[in-house]
């Protein structure tokens, strides 16, 4: 038996052989994938059909920041980033590109439950470089490491450190581009942008009917802040007047708001802090916090004052916020991601990037790099600020 | 070398002065007589761009500057010329070496670290043991009581500044010929009176030098400070008497690291760098003056006298 085997080994082994080399062509899980200079792995590995190479739709769209939605009714799924609109259909050969129909060269197709799209006509179509090796059997999607020329960016203080660390990540990956960051706040950003003195404006605030006539906005985040005090004290809710009482020192004992007679210890942030200058504005129609509060000079510092004193009152970026601290309700409304999203916390918002006309080029993958899901993880809530969807 | 440091010296005057100008100017002599640093600061922040420069007051933050440094001064004097005349006199030749050698690595400890064990172990003590919730309910519309106060950054100026009194005295007093000390037992005096009026006055120029030169560091320290002072320049108030020290500060060292956020509005900036202005200037007298003091006392100076 095993001398048998042994006779038999070459011609097992020629049969082996045979069937790595014919690998590559038969199945596509050989094929590896690369976006940006980087490789990616998919969950569903690409296929190859009629000789295309099809990629998994969500996937590739989170990576170039496009928003993918999908419509079940009619089998369709609809791919927005900053500067185009791609509606593919399941099973059907023609597609659009910002209204304008075209042709594909193998239908789309459901695979375990993931759309999956030609390769090269899904990235063409949102203008990023697709190549391929057959040397090693990759594809390649360049779409953030293929720009250059500059990028003017003004407006919104709040905004200004998520979209300087995203200038950062791109001028590294870029030799020939320069990307400008100015502040000068939302009114700035919004002004400049309907003069046309900068590619985009940075807004923490929704624009006018008069403005959004004239100017399209594209949500990259959210901000929130959260009142936050020590665990143990009694207080859990407060409503947005009571809060704001006291922050500006009207209201100067817990037993007033239903806790324990005891000293409300006001902590603050120094002046030039956005998270404060946030707070004056939504909270306290821009009036300065009462000038006997403690003032710290970052994030961690007030949450550490807060969480060691029981009649300390602070407030941080809701993506700052721990379990050493508790987070007060405003007007019934828990403080969280989900509820600034929802629109229903008294102290949140989204913030905007603005274009005068429809993004293209820099602009337009500015955007979107801003909304890939790495960038949202690593910039967006690495900062404090809260991810979109 | 000595020329290009002087050059150097002079062209970070040039420069602090050249930035504080403006703010020095707008101000005038308000600038060191009126308070309410903390709100200008803020108001200057929000300026619209383009507006004139403030005037800034910085009385609370020179108070801040005087009181806790002249009082740890104070402290930090008593126990390091008392600790130096100990380890000089009593502790022998080889534990006098060790307990110096000890000092002088105390010296060497950076400052955010006597921060952080202020912070931690400081803070929370005066808190416990000076302060009640109905104090700070009392005190609540001046300033809050808390542990981060003027009595937090004395006690841990006082640490900081009293290595630098222990081991320049203690060279001072380890200097001071045996044949003095001498004299003085052969006239019949005991080890405490040598001590006291043959070893101490001729040892007083090192002392002094060493107490001005702790002052020095005590004026232009800022990290550990800015962590325990609480950070608003509360001007003191005769009215609160004892209380002032449990009372937040802000030294103009620790207002410089305090409010270098909002430096982003030029007229902030001009402020701070008009703090740095008086820092320099203080800085610059401590030494001299310690310098003219050492020399003018030195061994073959004038002032040396003894009386036995």
């Amino acid at each position: 038996m095993k001398l048998r085997t042994l006779q038999k080994l070459p011609a097992l082994l020629a049969a082996a052989a045979l069937a790595l080399t014919a690998a590559p062509a038969a199945y596509a899980a050989d094929i590896s994938l690369k976006i940006d200079g980087a490789s990616v792995k998919p969950a569903i590995a690409p296929i190859i059909d009629n000789g295309t190479t099809l990629v998994p739709l969500r996937f590739i769209s989170e990576n170039l920041g496009a928003e993918v939605s999908w419509d079940q009714a009619s089998s369709k799924a609809t791919i927005k980033s900053a500067g185009y609109t791609v509606v593919f259909a399941i099973g059907s050969k023609s597609y659009t590109v910002n209204g304008q129909s075209k042709t594909l060269l193998a239908a789309p197709q459901n695979v375990g439950g993931s759309t999956m799209v030609p390769i090269r006509a899904f990235a063409e179509s949102i203008g990023a470089e697709v190549a391929y090796s057959s040397a090693t059997h990759t594809a390649s999607i360049d779409y953030f490491t293929t720009m250059d020329g500059t990028l003017k960016l003004t407006g919104s203080t709040t905004l200004q450190p998520i979209a300087q660390a995203a200038a950062d990540k791109l001028a590294a990956i870029n030799s020939g581009l320069s990307i400008s960051v100015a502040g000068g706040g939302s009114g700035t950003g919004i002004n400049d942008t309907i003069a046309g003195t900068n590619n985009l404006g940075m807004s923490s605030r929704e624009l006018t009917a008069e403005e959004s006539s004239q100017i399209s906005p594209f949500a990259v985040a959210s901000d929130g802040i959260a009142i936050i005090t020590h665990p143990s004290n009694s207080v859990k809710s407060l409503t947005k007047a009571q809060a704001a009482d006291i922050f500006l020192g009207k209201i100067k004992n817990w037993k007033d708001v239903g806790g324990a007679n005891a000293p409300i210890l006001v902590q603050t942030r120094e002046t030039g802090s956005g998270t404060r200058s946030t707070l004056e504005e939504m909270l306290l129609a821009k009036e300065s916090v009462v000038a006997t509060a403690t003032p710290h000079n970052s994030s961690q510092l007030i949450k550490q004052a807060v969480a060691k004193d029981v009649n300390a009152i602070g407030f941080d970026s809701i993506g700052f916020v721990d379990s050493s601290v508790s987070a007060v309700s405003l007007d019934g409304v828990a403080a969280s991601a989900a509820s600034v999203k929802s629109g229903s916390y008294a102290m949140g918002r989204s913030l905007f990037l603005l274009s005068k006309s429809a993004p293209t080029g820099n602009a337009a993958k500015f955007i979107d790099y801003l909304r890939t899901a790495g960038c949202q993880k690593d910039i967006v809530e690495k900062e404090g600020y809260i991810s979109i969807d | 070398m000595a020329g290009a440091s002087i050059v150097v010296i002079a062209l970070i005057f040039v420069f602090v002065f050249y930035k504080a100008a403006p703010v020095i100017g707008a101000s005038g002599v308000g600038l060191a007589l009126s308070g309410g640093f903390d709100t200008q600061v803020s108001k200057a922040f929000y300026a619209p761009a383009g507006s004139p420069t403030p005037a800034f007051g910085m009385l609370g933050l020179i108070a801040g500057t005087a009181l806790s440094c002249g009082i740890s001064t104070l402290c930090a004097s008593v126990m390091g010329i008392g600790a130096a005349v100990t380890v000089c006199e009593f502790c022998g030749r080889r534990g006098a070496a060790f307990f110096i050698a000890v000092v002088r690595l105390l010296a060497a400890i950076p400052s955010v670290v006597f921060g952080l064990i202020g912070l931690i172990v400081v803070v929370p003590l005066v808190e416990r043991l000076f302060i009640t919730v109905d104090m700070q309910i009392e005190y609540l519309d001046y300033f809050q009581m808390t542990g981060r106060n003027l009595l937090s950054s004395v006690v841990v100026l006082s640490f900081m500044i009293a290595p630098t009194v222990v081991s320049l005295s203690a060279d001072a007093i380890a200097a001071v010929p045996d044949s003095l000390r001498e004299t003085g037992y052969a006239f019949g005096m005991g080890h405490f009176r040598v001590i006291w009026k043959i070893v101490l006055p001729s040892a007083r120029p090192g002392v002094i030098a060493g107490v001005l030169l702790g002052a020095g560091r005590g004026t232009g320290e800022a990290i550990a400070v800015s962590m325990v002072c609480g950070g608003i320049g509360v001007i003191p108030s005769a009215g609160f008497g004892l209380m002032n020290l449990l009372a937040p500060t802000l030294p103009l060292s620790a207002a410089i690291i305090n409010k270098s956020e909002a430096m982003g509005s030029g007229h902030v900036a001009g402020a701070l760098f008009s703090c740095a202005a008086l820092l320099l200037v203080l800085g610059a007298l401590f030494s001299l003056t310690a310098r003219v003091v050492s020399r003018g006392f030195g061994p073959g100076g004038s002032g040396g006298g003894i009386k036995a």
